[in-house]
């Protein structure tokens, strides 16, 4: 490859990257969610075992209410760590988060935001518009209270919040039940949670494998562009295939903010 | 000479099909935007009805602790009046009437702690919280979507196509209007 294509090709990636920067500059105002979508535990306060659970059981609504006219539901958990009440009030809007994130898809989706002030722990339910029928305030409110008030790890209060809201959409919106109770379910939790082993299956293997193809002396400059694309479809600039992404929702702030009592 | 008239002609196409381009773009344009308020106005329209049958719920369960409780049903009435006419003024007159009532209501809760222990009065301050909630975002939607309006209305060549087909040059905003009638104040009375 000559000098010149090499320099053009640079240019071009630069180009590419100054464009993102200019677009994306001031649209994100809260983080993006992460790869698993699901759980976006930013204040890194739920165990590792209680992410793949509330992971697995999201992604498994997901998928099992795609088969209901009113499908394709996603409960979504995100964590934060806040200096104040006040810098809940005035940097996070559960709606505008919500939105941004498209949670659900025909606004059926539900988004709960955990704040961790010092030892204070506040809880924020939005649900999408179609979800309020389902997800009514005063429920809402009785599923903190059972989940969160009275229990010291906040990684089984987690847990149990979503299997309380899971199992209410299930019922109301798809006439389905666990097979369990949440008694059992949370039992099986413990169990797991007790014995966890971290999966080996992220991306970061594939990642290395990607930029091994990138960086090494050996690759042409073909498999090399070839490799560079594909890391960029698959993992840069924005998500790629192996995403979980929001499916448009949006919501209507028709949700409760509450403290731990 | 020929050649002159094949490049006029290809010109003056050319030109017809970026401004028909541009006339149906703009057009469709017009039109998202004025269902987008229509569509934002209809969901504060929905949050209201909420709100008033939450007030009737609650002035019937707190009923002997209200002084007023028959004229509260009027503001209620009268709000779906003014809902059903369209009439958006007084539709903000009735809303922040019945913003006063759910106040005095929350109040009345509040300063009865034996309503407060039972379930039932918590569920309405959980409730009534909640819609509150839904209706400031329902108005900022509506306002957000009436700003975008007027702005784009005023905006070269909208500006023209809007008085070519007849769409409303601004929209009004949902706030409170100076000229808007104050209906009577309604007193609780805790001795009943």
């Amino acid at each position: 490859m000559s000098k010149s294509v090499r320099s053009l090709l640079f240019l071009g990636l630069l180009g590419v990257a100054i464009a993102a920067i200019f677009i994306f500059r001031n649209q994100t105002t809260y983080p993006r969610p992460t790869r698993e979508f699901y759980v976006n535990d930013y204040a890194e306060k739920l165990s590792d075992a209680a992410e793949d659970i509330i992971l697995f059981e999201s992604a498994q609504m997901y998928e099992i209410s795609q088969d209901y006219d009113n499908g394709g539901t996603q409960v979504v958990i995100a964590t934060f760590a806040v200096e104040s009440l006040d810098e809940i009030e005035e940097s996070y809007n559960a709606t505008e988060l919500y939105r941004q994130w498209g949670i659900g898809k025909n606004d059926m989706g539900a988004l709960i935001l955990m704040f961790f002030v010092g030892e204070d722990v506040y809880v924020r339910i939005e649900p999408g518009y179609r979800m309020e029928p389902i997800l009514l305030p005063g429920e809402q409110d009785s599923y903190i209270a059972e989940a969160i008030d009275d229990e010291d790890d906040i990684s089984r209060g987690a847990v149990h919040l979503i299997y309380l809201i899971l199992s209410d959409i299930y019922g109301e919106a798809y006439e389905l039940e666990y097979n369990d109770t949440i008694e059992v379910k949370m039992e099986e939790f413990d169990a797991f949670a007790l014995d966890y082993v971290p999966s080996d299956s992220d991306f970061s293997s594939i990642q290395m494998s990607y930029l091994g193809y990138l960086f090494s002396p050996f690759s042409s400059w073909g498999m090399r562009i070839f490799s560079g694309v594909m890391a960029l479809l698959f993992f840069g600039l924005g998500g790629g295939f192996l995403r979980v992404v929001g499916q448009g929702g949006r919501s209507g702030g028709m949700g409760i903010f509450r403290r731990r009592r | 000479m020929k050649k002159i008239w094949i490049i006029v002609v290809s010109v003056t196409v050319l030109f017809l099909l970026s401004l028909t381009t541009a006339v149906i773009s703009g057009y469709n344009s017009l039109v998202d935007l004025d269902e987008s308020t229509s569509y934002s106005y209809t969901l504060i329209d929905a949050r209201l009805e909420e709100r008033h049958n939450w007030i009737t719920s609650a002035v019937s369960t707190i009923s002997g602790l209200i002084a007023e409780e028959q004229a509260i049903f009027d503001l209620i009435t009268s709000a779906r009046t003014a809902a059903a006419s369209g009439d958006m003024e007084a539709m903000i007159a009735a809303d922040e009437e019945l913003a006063e009532v759910v106040r005095d209501i929350i109040i009345i809760i509040e300063d009865n702690p034996e309503l407060i222990s039972a379930d039932a009065y918590n569920g309405l301050l959980i409730d009534i919280g909640a819609l509150e909630s839904a209706l400031f975002v329902a108005r900022k939607d509506y306002n957000d979507s009436v700003r975008k309006y007027n702005a784009d209305v005023r905006k070269f060549p909208k500006v023209i196509l809007a008085s070519l087909f007849g769409f409303d040059r601004e929209k009004d905003y949902w706030e409170k209007s100076p000229g808007v009638e104050i209906l009577p104040a309604i007193d609780f009375g805790e001795d009943e």
